[in-house]
Order: C-alpha cells, then sequence, then structure tokens
C-alpha cells in the first residue's frame, strides 16, 4: 500500500515538477562529477614527483593569467558582436539604420525645382505651415501630417521633397518603401516603430523633421484578408503600425512631417493613410509641359557646351511632348556622349537627334535583312507614314527606317507634336488606321501580308475593343463601360454580361476595325504612287529623315491636313 | 548597512592563484639517496634491474645485458628501449632532487657474447632544458655523449665492477661531444658521407686552452664538398656558446696532417656564429 502511495506521488511529483528533477539530477551529477575528479586529481597531485608539481605550479599562474586576458578578449568580442548584430547591422532587423541629413545640407532650393509650377506652389504652402507651425497652432488650426506626392517615374517627386527639406530647414530622414518589407512577420511595423522613434528624437532636439518615404505603395498598398502564408499579415502590420505612429495617440505633439512619394494610382494605397490627419495633402507631379520642358532644357543644356545657333531649345521642347524630368536629363547626357564620342567641341542638334533616335528607337541591330524583307518592311513602314501623314495632324512622320532597331524590323516614328490629355472618337479612330496602314500597304503591294503586323494588330485591336466595350463608341450604340463590370464579378451572384450583349459589342469591334481598314485601303491604293516612291526611297536609303520625309510628300504633291 | 563589496575578495582569489607558482615543494629524491631511488624506480615502474652510485657530481648507472647486440653487431631495438626506459627513470629522479648532480652515465653492457661497454652520458641541465623545450628532442640526442667500447671484463660482470666510476666534470663531457660531434659531422651527414675518412679526432683541455686536433682526409677520387676547418671551428664554437664555457681562453686547432696549428679566441668563436 506504501509503495503504491509513493509510486503515484512519485509519479505526480515527476508530471509536476519534472524541470525542478531535471534541474536538480543534472547540478548533483555535475557535483559528484566535479568532487571525483578533484579528488583523483589530489591523488594524482600527491603520488606525482616533485618536478612535475613544480613545473605544474609554475605554469598555473601563468595559464590563469592568459584564461582571465582570453576572457576579457572573448567578452569584448561577443559584446561587440552582440551589440553590432543587435543595434548596429539593421537593428537584428526592426532596427532603421538610415542617417538623417540635414536640410540645409541638401543643397536643393527651390530655383532647382524646374517646371511642375503647381506642385511647387502647393509645396511652398506646406514649407510656410511647416515653419509657421507654432503660429498655427497658437490660433488652433491644425499642424499638418503628411503630404502625399502622386505622379509618373522621373518627374521630380524626391526632388521636390528635397527642395521642401531644404526650404525648411528641417533634417531630413529618406526611405524607400521596400525597406520596411521582409519575409518575418513584425519586422515591417519595427521598422515604422524605429523610423518614427528617430524623428522623434530629431523633431524634439531640432524643432521638426521631414520623413520622405519612397515608393510608399510598397508599405501603404490597402490591407487585406491574409491568405494564409503570413505575407499578407505582415503587409497590414505594417501599415497600421504607419497608421498609429503618423495619427496615433501621442505623449506629444511633435513637428513630424512624412512625404510619400509614389508612380501608383491613388486607389492602390490604403484609404485610412489618405484621410486627412495624415496625408493631408496630394500633389500630382505630372509630365513637364511645353513651357516646363522648354525651362528643363535650358537649365541641363546650360551644365554642357552647346552650339546655340544650332540648338533650338523651343523646337527641342515641342518634339519631346511626354518626356519626363529625367527623360531630358538623359537626353542631353546622351547627346553630350554622342559629341564626345563624334570629337565635337560642342553638343549640336545632330548629337541631339541622334540622341533622341537612341533612346527611342534602341541602338541599331547589326542583322542584314535579306532583299524581300527589305521591301516588305520599306511598304509596312511606308503604309504607316502616309496613313500619320495624312490622317493625324497632331503626329509628325519625324523619321522612318528600315534598319532593325530593338526588336522590331522597322519604325516609323511618329511623336507627337502637342500633349493630349483626352482623346475624341476621331483621334482614336485616327491611332487605328496608323496602325493599320503597314497591313492595306503590304495587302496592296504583295498580295500577302506579314507577321510584321502582328504589334499593329494588337494596338488598333484594343483601341477598338475599348471604343466599344468602354467609351460606347460602337456602331449598336449600347453605351456603358463593360470591362470594369468584370471587377464587381466577385460580388456579383452570376454573369454581368449577357451573351447578347458580348456578341454585339464584340461585333462592333469588328465593325470599326473593318471601316478603319475600308478606309485606309482606299486611301493607299489613291496614293500608290506616293507608296512606291516613299517605299523605294527607304530601300535605297534605309532611313529618311523628316525634311527627306517632307520632301518626298511635296513632291507628290500632297499636303498635311490643317489642325482643327 | 554594510556594503559588501566583491573585489577585495576576488584580488585575494586571483592573488593566490598568481602567486601559486612561487610555493616551494618539497623535493621527492634527496641527493644522498639518489643511486637507491633510480634502481628502486627501474625495478618499480619497468621491472629492471639496475646497480646505481653516486660518485661526487656523477650518477653511475650500471645495467647488465646478456645480449645487447645482435649477431650482426648491432643493438638489439628491444634492448636499446630498456637503456631508454632506464634513462627516463634517471631523469625523472634527477629532476625531482634538490640540489641536483651534474651527469648520469648509464652503462649497458653486453655480459654474455662480445663484452661490450655501451655508454651513454647525459648532461642534468640538458634535460632541464629539453623539459622546458629550449632544446628539441634531436638537438638533446646530439649532446648525448655516446661511447661504446670493448672490454672484456664485462663479460658475466653482472654488478657493474669492471667500470671506471669516475666523477665526471663539464670540461670532459665538453671535449668528448666536441669529438663525437665531429665524427658525426664528417660521417653521418648526407652531403660529407663516405666521402672522408678520419684517422683521429680527439680534444682536451690544456688549462683554459682547449686543443682539438684532427686528422681527416678525402678518401681518395671525392672531393670535397665542405671547408672542413670551418666546420670544425663551427662545431667548436656551437658546444662552447651552448655551455657557455667561462673558464676557455681559446681554441687550439691542429691539423695532424698538414701540421698546420690555428688559435682562435673566445671572440672569434662567436663571430663565426654569426
Amino acid at each position: 500500500m506504501n509503495i503504491r502511495r509513493i509510486k503515484y506521488y512519485l509519479k505526480i511529483g515527476v508530471k509536476l515538477y519534472w524541470i525542478r528533477f531535471l534541474v536538480i539530477t543534472g547540478l548533483l551529477t555535475l557535483a559528484i562529477s566535479l568532487i571525483f575528479l578533484i579528488v583523483s586529481g589530489l591523488k594524482a597531485w600527491n603520488e606525482s614527483e616533485s618536478y612535475l608539481r613544480q613545473s605544474q605550479m609554475a605554469v598555473f599562474p601563468l595559464q590563469i593569467y592568459m584564461q582571465i586576458v582570453m576572457g576579457f578578449i572573448f567578452a569584448l568580442i561577443y559584446t561587440t558582436l552582440w551589440y553590432w548584430m543587435l543595434f548596429k547591422k539593421g537593428g537584428g532587423f526592426t532596427q532603421v539604420v538610415k542617417k538623417a541629413v540635414g536640410g540645409k545640407d541638401l543643397g536643393i532650393t527651390w530655383s532647382d525645382v524646374i517646371g511642375m509650377d503647381e506642385a511647387k506652389q502647393e509645396a511652398l504652402e506646406i514649407v510656410k505651415l511647416i515653419k509657421d507651425r507654432a503660429e498655427l497652432q497658437r490660433i488652433g488650426g491644425k499642424i499638418l501630417r503628411g503630404l502625399l506626392m502622386l505622379g509618373p517615374p522621373g518627374c521630380g517627386k524626391t526632388y521636390l521633397a528635397k527642395a521642401i527639406a531644404t526650404e525648411a530647414g528641417l533634417p531630413f530622414i529618406s526611405m524607400s518603401g521596400s525597406e520596411f518589407v521582409e519575409m518575418f512577420v513584425g519586422v515591417g511595423a519595427g521598422r515604422v516603430r524605429s523610423l518614427f522613434t528617430k524623428a522623434r528624437m530629431l523633431a524634439e532636439l531640432e524643432g521638426g523633421c521631414i520623413i520622405f518615404i519612397d515608393e510608399i505603395d510598397a508599405v501603404g498598398a490597402s490591407r487585406s484578408v491574409d491568405t494564409g502564408f503570413g505575407g499578407q499579415t505582415e503587409h497590414n502590420t505594417s501599415v497600421n503600425q504607419l497608421l498609429v505612429e503618423m495619427d496615433g495617440w501621442k505623449e506629444k505633439d511633435l513637428n513630424i512631417v512624412i512625404i510619400g512619394a509614389t508612380n501608383a494610382p491613388m486607389s492602390f494605397l490604403d484609404r485610412a493613410l489618405l484621410r486627412p490627419g495624415r496625408f493631408d495633402r496630394k500633389i500630382y507631379v505630372d509630365k513637364p509641359n511645353l513651357e516646363d520642358r522648354q525651362k528643363l532644357l535650358a537649365y541641363y543644356l546650360k551644365k554642357i557646351k552647346y552650339d546655340e545657333q544650332d540648338v533650338k531649345i523651343d523646337r527641342l521642347a515641342r518634339i519631346t511632348v511626354g518626356s519626363s524630368p529625367a527623360d531630358v536629363a538623359n537626353l542631353v547626357r546622351e547627346a553630350a556622349l554622342i559629341a564626345v564620342r563624334n570629337k565635337s567641341v560642342l553638343v549640336t542638334m545632330k548629337d541631339i537627334d541622334e540622341a533622341r533616335e537612341r533612346i527611342t528607337l534602341g541602338i541599331k541591330r547589326r542583322i542584314k535583312l535579306r532583299k524581300e524583307e527589305r521591301l516588305q518592311t520599306a511598304y509596312h513602314e511606308a503604309g504607316h507614314a502616309i496613313v500619320t501623314y495624312l490622317l493625324i495632324p497632331t503626329q509628325d512622320v519625324f523619321k522612318i527606317t528600315i534598319t532593325p532597331r530593338g526588336h522590331t524590323g522597322g519604325v516609323t516614328w511618329t511623336p507627337e507634336t502637342e500633349e493630349i490629355f483626352i482623346r475624341d472618337q476621331k483621334q482614336l479612330l485616327g491611332k487605328i488606321k496608323t496602325y493599320l496602314g503597314s497591313y492595306v500597304a503590304e495587302k496592296i503591294q504583295f498580295g500577302i501580308t506579314t507577321v510584321g503586323v502582328d504589334t499593329d494588330f494588337a494596338e488598333s485591336l484594343y483601341i477598338a475593343h475599348s471604343m466599344a466595350w468602354r467609351w460606347g463608341m460602337g456602331k449598336s450604340g449600347i453605351i456603358g463601360n463593360y470591362e470594369q463590370l468584370d471587377s464587381y464579378l466577385w460580388s456579383s451572384r452570376g454573369m454581368l454580361i449577357s451573351e447578347e450583349v458580348k456578341r454585339r459589342l464584340d461585333e462592333d469591334v469588328q465593325d470599326i476595325m473593318q471601316t478603319c481598314l475600308k478606309e485606309v485601303t482606299l486611301l493607299l491604293e489613291s496614293e500608290k504612287i506616293l507608296l512606291d516612291r516613299l517605299a523605294t526611297e527607304l530601300v535605297v536609303k534605309e532611313e529618311l529623315n523628316f525634311d527627306e520625309i517632307e520632301a518626298i510628300f511635296k513632291e507628290c504633291g500632297k499636303l498635311r491636313p490643317v489642325q482643327s | 548597512m554594510r556594503k559588501i563589496t566583491a573585489s577585495p575578495v576576488l584580488i585575494s582569489f586571483l592573488s593566490c592563484f598568481l602567486l601559486a607558482g612561487c610555493v616551494n615543494i618539497k623535493p621527492t629524491y634527496t641527493k644522498e639517496q639518489a643511486a637507491e631511488s633510480i634502481a628502486g624506480l627501474c625495478r618499480k615502474e619497468y621491472n629492471i634491474d639496475v646497480k646505481a652510485w653516486l660518485v661526487g657530481e656523477t650518477v653511475w648507472v650500471y645495467m647488465a645485458l646478456p645480449r645487447i647486440f645482435g649477431k650482426d653487431l648491432l643493438i638489439d631495438k628491444s634492448q636499446l628501449e630498456k637503456v631508454n626506459k632506464v634513462m627516463i627513470s634517471s631523469s625523472r629522479v634527477m629532476l625531482s632532487m634538490n640540489p641536483r648532480p651534474q651527469f648520469v652515465v648509464i652503462v649497458a653492457s653486453d655480459t654474455r657474447e662480445y663484452g661490450l661497454d655501451y655508454t651513454f652520458i647525459t648532461y642534468i641541465a640538458d634535460i632541464l632544458k629539453l623539459q622546458n623545450q629550449f632544446i628539441s628532442r634531436d638537438e638533446f640526442m646530439r649532446r648525448n655523449v655516446i661511447k661504446l667500447n670493448n672490454d672484456h671484463r664485462a663479460l658475466g660482470d653482472a654488478e657493474g665492477s669492471h667500470i671506471n666510476k669516475k666523477e665526471l666534470d663539464l670540461d670532459y663531457f665538453v671535449c668528448e661531444q666536441i669529438t663525437q660531434r665531429i665524427h658525426q659531422h664528417f660521417i653521418n651527414e648526407p652531403q660529407t658521407k663516405d666521402k672522408f675518412k678520419i684517422d683521429k679526432v680527439l680534444s682536451r683541455f690544456n688549462g683554459d686552452i682547449l686543443k682539438v686536433s684532427y686528422n681527416i682526409r678525402l678518401k681518395d677520387g671525392q672531393s670535397s664538398p665542405v671547408d672542413i676547418l670551418r666546420d670544425i671551428k663551427k662545431i667548436i664554437a656551437y658546444v662552447v656558446s651552448a655551455y657557455d664555457l667561462k673558464n676557455l681562453f681559446a681554441v687550439k686547432i691542429d691539423n695532424v696532417l698538414t701540421q698546420e696549428e690555428f688559435l682562435m679566441s673566445r671572440v672569434e668563436l662567436r663571430e663565426l656564429l654569426r
């Protein structure tokens, strides 16, 4: 009975206190083995001869001394290593190692920000708000928290942010949104915390701080439910932390302004980020207009030696429609390189044109087309050129080439003469016709067509499809954006578009294509002489420049239609 | 409340450890009992019977080995092992003794077949240097003087009565070592092997002058790969510097073959080693 009870208590005891048992057993084993070792060591010591004992005693202090020294060295190494791992090297993942730059040290002033007057005006106001913060708080105004800069890449968002920091004279911490992203859940949130802790310290010291998060869509995209792999959870945690840091409960209200920049559409970002109190202001930094391009070209050309008689900035600005400031800078840089390669002292218009070609069309490929292929390509490109020249007044036929460049066998370069923000039906049809020009020209000349029409068909079909499915421009009279309906498919119970409507819309698409085809066929058949002339010239010269093209058209008695 | 600080305890503890090297340990053996201790240790640990005597500063150890040499007159390995064990025992006793004698001479005699004495002379300071790794084992072996004498009196002598147990001194040891090193250099070294014939090498002290006479000549048809005189000078210089002979005034080298004599001062010897 007693043994049973003992066994029972032992069983319970082991279950309850197994760690204690394990530790005590371990300690006892260590103590017993230590006693055993000491006893056997003493025995061996007593039995050993005096010389051996003396030798041991002689080296003993040295061993102790060396162990103490080595202990110190290792302690130092380990401490340094752990300190470095935990606090220095990315702070053990969650720390931010970015150093703040003094606003004045950035050295980018308003005068360095070319163009984008509206954005600059907005930014200037923001700087004023940052500077006059105390004044604002005194009258009870709400301080500015954040500023979101949207727009295409290379338009100067980062530059504008730097200018704001310089003008405000505050420390500037720049980070990329992707720097918050890691594979471990919680790291992104940790980095956000660390960033704001740093910013708060700087704000207390310097009276304010500007945090610039480039490509903020990487950290601020909309939150959603995790699919089970944890990635979304990590993202959600980072966004939540960002939201809290931007407008959460704080002991002190410090002068910290967050500037976010993204190329993504605003709808891509989390809605909570965009509400007032977080990103209060949104600035759209768009591509420069004609005037801005002139200023930009003047600014960048000032930095190089160029032929002022030859290079006309206003003309250059007109032919660089759609270029971002980065594109303009790249154009000037590339032109300078070409001038150096050509051993010229000054950059000329020829160098700039060559640079434009190189950037837009790509470098010439060293493949030799067969005679038939050259002829096919010449007719293909001539088709594009004639349709553009005679039907699209807003586009110049700037260059035609049958030299393979990039992935194409030939190119007709038709840059826009002015910015078009909203295209109408006529312009869209004109685009489709331009694309179909190549197909029709091949068909008229050879009776058969080539695979060269692949991209042309894809582009023209997409425009025609959009006209019918999205913009109500079909012959059937069906109106509505049917493509957008796809995005509601998940929330709907069944199909949102009937098969009948789809069929009719598809008929509309084909009707647009066929109508354009007929018109282009009629045009090119009637301009067969011009087509042959242009193609022949292309085969001979391989490349035709703006002036040569104009001359051929004039020679054939063709004038560009006047823009209405 | 009294503040307890760990530093005094720690400092005392560390001091004890660091001063441990200064502890005076009582020697295990005494000089008077050196002979008995060596014999006892050999018997107890290796089961080898030896006779030992302390003569002044020299310990003589005699071991009667019935068959130390094989038929080809080469030393039997197992017998050599025994000599080695006796050497270890003697070293242990010598090292664990204070004050220590200066030399250990082990005489292993072939008492049955040939009547040969194999003598092994070791300077105790050399054993200490080896133990403390000031010299290598090879160098230690080169420093030991090994002699092989034919003595018919050894036959049947189990007690070591035929050996002349005298006290050795450093001068004698150095002279013997120089002679041995010169022999080894001109006979066993790869570059001189089979090229020289040694008729005579003799070293002895004459007052404070060390006199080394030699008669070394090239064998017929051989060309000399070394400068004989220079090599001998170097050997002498090395040995003199190794034992730091304070009473040495000069070295006189006598080439018996050419009847040439060379006198070298200590300074010249030192220069040679540079």
